[in-house]
Formats: structure tokens, C-alpha cells, sequence
């Protein structure tokens, strides 16, 4: 399974090109990325696209604008009503930004449907990497959470580096020490690290469940 | 007081480059960033428990710890963004238990294959080729040298 990084924004967005980028990930051990902007067709990059919206009609707005098959599409995670309405919708992969949304933006019905609908959380990494204090303590806290409910109903993680520079992206194997901030296993990191491959190749019509 | 070795407490040696490609941070300003990461992520009682020490040269470091906290000083290393002023990226790349074992394995010294003036966006850059198709542009200037990270096939560098 390939090793994805769930999201990085090249320039002009950040101060390295998506080659650059794709270079720099592929040294660091992934196979694949997923870029928010950016041009050339690279290989082993993903398209994506991040709809940051305040109402769940501008996010139906925004999905119908974009082709079908055209890459990853992520939403920032909002509220717990918005949250599930946004799970529900088709065409969405990941929610991302969880560890920015209210306490409780995420629950055990949410995970459920994140579950039956085959949609993704991003654990965005940066945070880690670049807080300091009360506010990375938050995130460890949050993900924390997060990962708790992952095990017990089951929907996929993906991983993301955020990345707006090379400076920025970290290895695999410093995103599986990280991960153990929170109490991520290895394999679970590198079960969500390469999440998005089945999340975009769709769901089989049998599913092997871990009881 | 000497003690025998096998008294001696046990260490570990990090091996790291640093990114920027040729950027050699101050020993004393890399073991600021590492005592600041190591405390921050794990606090003061933890980081005197892996008293990191610090060898800096050439755009590479060993850093040691004691034996049992490798994994904790690696986690802080990941969390490193900024050595003194400049923004930079610590990759860890090897763990030794001797300094004779990391010392026999040296990263070769990044070498800048060409050079040559480029403009993006109505501002002057010195463009640096390095192996793996890599091109660091270094914003001309006193003021505020941004630095930029593109790839030999980008137009922008062509």
C-alpha cells in the first residue's frame, strides 16, 4: 500500500515548488502526495482540493463545481451538525482541520457515519511540529480523542504533513514518533497513511472488520 | 571522579543532517533549539533525564543522550523548525551506542553542482543546483534574504 501525505501547498501558496516537494517526499519515504495548488503534472501527486466553508449549501455549491474523479476533495471541519452533514455528502473524502472545530465537533454519531460512508479525518501533524505549550498540548489532547473513537468504530485517518515548505515535511518515521504523542501505534499511522488509496479506489463489497 | 567504563552511564548518539542543503548552524545555537524542543515537548524533568549534548560541523550534528531516551530526543529533533534566526529542518538519519560507530558513517558534504542569477516575480535570486534535480534560490539582497525551493524541471529556474 502506498505511503500517502495527506496534504501539502506548494507554491505559490508556500515558499517550494510541487516537484521540489514530491522530490523532498519521496526521499522522506512516501510514495504519494496530495497538493492544494500548484501546477505541472508531477508524478506521484494527488490533486486536491479544500473547501472551507461556513454552511453546509456552500459546501454542496462548491462539490458540484468540481468534476468528478478530479482528486481528493476535503472539507474544513465546523460544528457537529455541519460535521455530519458534510460526512453525507457525496463526492467528500476527508475532514480536515478537526483539532481547529469546537470540543465535541466530533462524536461517536459522526465517527459512525464517518465509518458507514467511507469518509476520512485528517490528523493534520503540523501542529505538532510548529505549537508550542497549551495550544499543542490541545491537539495532542484532541487527537488523542480522536484516535480512541478511530479504534473503536473503525473509520479511516489519513495523515497530513501541511506542509507549505520542504522545511516543513517530516519522514515517515518522524511522523510514526509523533504519532505515539498521542498513542498512535505504528501501524496504525501507517495504516492511515495509506488510507487514501482505498478511500479513492472505493469500497470493496466485502470488508474484513476486526472485532 | 573517574569511573570505570562499565560504570560509566550508557549513551546514545543521534546522527542529523540539517536542510537548507549547506546551511552549518552554531553548535551553541543548535543546542538552544534542542534543549528548547526536548523541554517543550516533554518538560524539565524528562529533558534533564535525556541531557542532550551537542557536535555540530558542515550541515550535519551529533547529538547524545542517555541510553533509553533516543526516541524522545528523536521525537523533539522532528519538532525543531528555527536554529538561531534561520528557518531549517533536522532530519534524523542514523542511532549509534558509540561516537566511533556514527563517526564511520559521514553524510557526503551537499555540493552545489551550478550557479546562476534567476528572477521571480520582479525580485533577484541566486539559483543553486544541487544533485537530485534540487535548485535553492537565495532572494539577492541586505534586507530579509528569502529563500525559495524549487526543482532543475521548474520553469521559473529555467
Amino acid at each position: 500500500m502506498p505511503l500517502i501525505d495527506g496534504c501539502i501547498h506548494p507554491w505559490p501558496a508556500g515558499d517550494s515548488s510541487l516537484r521540489r516537494m514530491a522530490i523532498e517526499a519521496r526521499e522522506l519515504g512516501f510514495d504519494q502526495v496530495v497538493a492544494v495548488g500548484g501546477g505541472g503534472d508531477v508524478p506521484g501527486v494527488l490533486r486536491g482540493t479544500v473547501i472551507s466553508a461556513s454552511s453546509v449549501k456552500e459546501v454542496v455549491a462548491a462539490v458540484q463545481g468540481i468534476p468528478r474523479g478530479s482528486g481528493v476533495v476535503m472539507v474544513n471541519a465546523g460544528e457537529i451538525a455541519f460535521n455530519r452533514a458534510v460526512i453525507g455528502l457525496r463526492g467528500v473524502r476527508v475532514l480536515r482541520g478537526i483539532h481547529k472545530a469546537p470540543k465535541g465537533a466530533f462524536n461517536h454519531v459522526a465517527a459512525r457515519e464517518a465509518e458507514v460512508r467511507g469518509v476520512a479525518v485528517e490528523l493534520d501533524f503540523s501542529p505538532l511540529v510548529e505549537g508550542r505549550g497549551l495550544s499543542r498540548q490541545r491537539v495532542i489532547s484532541r487527537y488523542r480523542d480522536i484516535l480512541q473513537l478511530a479504534r473503536r468504530y473503525a473509520f479511516p485517518c489519513t495523515i497530513a504533513s501541511n506542509a507549505r515548505s520542504i522545511l516543513a515535511q517530516r519522514s515517515v518515521r518522524d511522523l510514526v514518533l509523533l504519532a505515539r504523542l498521542f498513542g498512535m501505534e505504528e501501524e496504525e499511522v501507517t495504516g492511515a497513511l495509506s488510507s487514501l488509496d482505498s478511500i479513492l479506489a472505493g469500497r470493496s463489497p466485502v470488508q474484513v472488520v476486526r472485532g | 571522579m573517574n569511573q570505570l567504563p562499565s560504570q560509566r552511564e550508557r549513551r546514545r548518539y543521534i546522527l542529523v543532517r540539517f536542510e537548507p542543503e549547506g546551511v552549518s548552524p552554531d553548535p551553541r545555537e543548535l543546542y538552544a533549539a534542542v534543549a528548547d524542543a526536548c523541554t517543550s515537548l516533554w518538560g524539565d524533568a524528562a529533558a534533564s533525564e535525556i541531557s542532550p549534548s551537542v557536535m555540530a560541523w558542515e550541515g550535519q550534528a551529533i547529538i547524545r543522550c542517555r541510553r533509553g531516551t533516543e526516541d524522545r530526543l528523536a521525537t523533539a529533533v522532528a519538532t525543531i523548525t528555527r536554529v538561531g534566526d534561520r528557518r531549517v529542518a533536522a532530519r534524523t538519519v542514523t542511532t549509534s551506542g558509540t561516537l566511533h560507530g556514527i563517526r564511520s558513517r559521514p553524510l557526503p558534504r551537499p555540493e552545489a553542482l551550478w550557479e546562476r542569477e534567476v528572477g521571480i516575480g520582479g525580485r533577484a535570486f541566486l539559483a543553486r543546483g544541487y544533485a537530485g534535480q534540487k535548485v535553492d534560490l537565495i532572494e539577492n539582497g541586505i534586507k530579509g534574504q528569502e529563500m525559495l525551493f524549487f526543482a532543475d524541471e521548474d520553469g521559473e529556474v529555467r
